[in-house]
């Protein structure tokens, strides 16, 4: 029964789509004698015998007589637009053009800013490699009073060294 | 860095299998590919005829989802200059048509998202003189019903639409009022044409459910 079903079903299916292929090839038709007159013989007594298909080829009929009453956007066109179009791209040419033209300069400057930038990086290394290396200050330790409980200034040679101590014992 | 989208061949015709399409190009003109080729090659010329001969496509695609004509005018344009500055990105695997129609799907979705509304906009939603303008510029002859009964009735029609899916909108309202072919579709959307033909029906059943229920 199910088997039954589903073949009518596919059956109906492939007249629908005969019948949309029938309402394309005569878009003008408004009844659906008119419609069914240029079909094949098997749709035609389908579509007689079949409710499901005649209403569908019904429905097609409806709904184009329906939308009769909207405007069509094809016409709108006409031959004022392909100026219209042949303008705008020649102002966005132009444009593209010019937004070029901005960046022609820099391939003409690249040996000269090679050169520059070379030169640059050149005397860069030169001054870091020759400057002298500062020492970081050490943090300074202080007592209760304030006082620095070690000398911070550190001696460098031997003959400072010397003399600190000397100071220290008197 | 322009989102231009990469599309995979579908061996499919650049032009609708149903109706002509405004625009589409006269039997013995240079193919789309040869003229693409040119276009890569600096010709505007070619390019420019590649877009007279598609700018109705992009229009109603871009309509479909907006429907908003002064975004529609802008996203066209917008579309146009992208395809013009990545051409020579394009390596012709699937239609040019294809390619064009991402784009603008891309721009579109891309506007949407940034103004973060609802592509619906009602004309009882312009002035009476913007309205009267609209009208008069589809071109249409002033018999039938009069500017303000078109206007109730198109309204009507986009309220009936709100409640489908976006995709579902869209499709029904390139097949039915731009005229595109289900094959069309399906490369517009990325799907496969029987989806499409799936999906055309169930949307159309629904809005034909709304209207019995309304009673209108």
């Amino acid at each position: 029964m199910t088997n039954f079903l589903n073949k009518r079903k596919a059956e109906c299916r492939g007249f629908q789509m005969q019948l949309e292929d029938a309402a394309g090839a005569a878009p003008s038709v408004t009844e659906l004698s008119e419609l069914l007159a240029s079909t094949p013989a098997a749709l035609k007594e389908h579509v007689t015998a079949c409710a499901d298909c005649r209403t569908a080829a019904e429905n097609i009929l409806a709904a184009r007589a329906l939308l009769t009453v909207l405007p069509s956007y094809a016409t709108m066109a006409g031959p004022w637009f392909a100026p219209r179009v042949m303008a705008a791209i020649a102002a966005r040419k132009a444009e593209l053009g010019r937004a070029a033209d901005t960046w022609t300069f820099l391939p003409k400057l690249a040996a000269r800013l090679t050169w520059a930038s070379a030169i640059a990086l050149l005397l860069a290394s030169g001054w870091l490699y020759q400057k002298p290396v500062s020492t970081a200050a050490k943090p300074v330790v202080t007592d209760l009073t304030g006082e620095p409980l070690a000398d911070t200034a550190t001696p460098s040679t031997n003959d400072e060294l010397l003399v600190s101590l000397s100071e220290r014992r008197r | 860095m322009p989102r231009v989208p990469k599309v995979e061949p579908l061996g499919l015709p650049a032009g609708p299998a149903g109706a002509k399409p405004p625009g589409a190009k006269a039997p013995g003109a240079v193919e789309d590919r040869e003229l693409v080729r040119r276009a890569q090659g600096e010709d505007q010329e070619a390019f420019e005829e590649l877009l007279r001969r598609h700018q109705h496509r992009v229009f109603a695609v871009a309509g479909g989802i907006l429907r908003r004509r002064e975004d529609v005018e802008d996203i066209a344009q917008q579309v146009f200059v992208k395809a013009y500055f990545s051409l020579k990105r394009f390596d012709q695997r699937a239609a040019f048509s294809t390619w064009l129609y991402k784009i603008t799907v891309n721009e579109c979705w891309d506007m949407l998202r940034k103004k973060k509304v609802r592509p619906l906009v009602y004309e009882s939603d312009l002035s009476e003189e913007q309205a009267k303008q609209v009208i008069a510029a589809e071109g249409k002859n002033s018999s039938g019903p009069d500017i303000s009964e078109r206007l109730e009735a198109r309204e009507r029609v986009e309220r009936l639409m709100e409640g489908l899916d976006e995709r579902d909108r869209l499709m029904l309202i390139l097949k039915e009022v731009e005229g595109f072919a289900v094959e069309e579709i399906a490369q517009v959307l990325d799907l496969n044409a029987n989806t499409v033909k799936v999906r055309l029906f169930r949307a159309r059943r629904r809005i034909v459910n709304r209207v019995r229920k309304r009673g209108e």
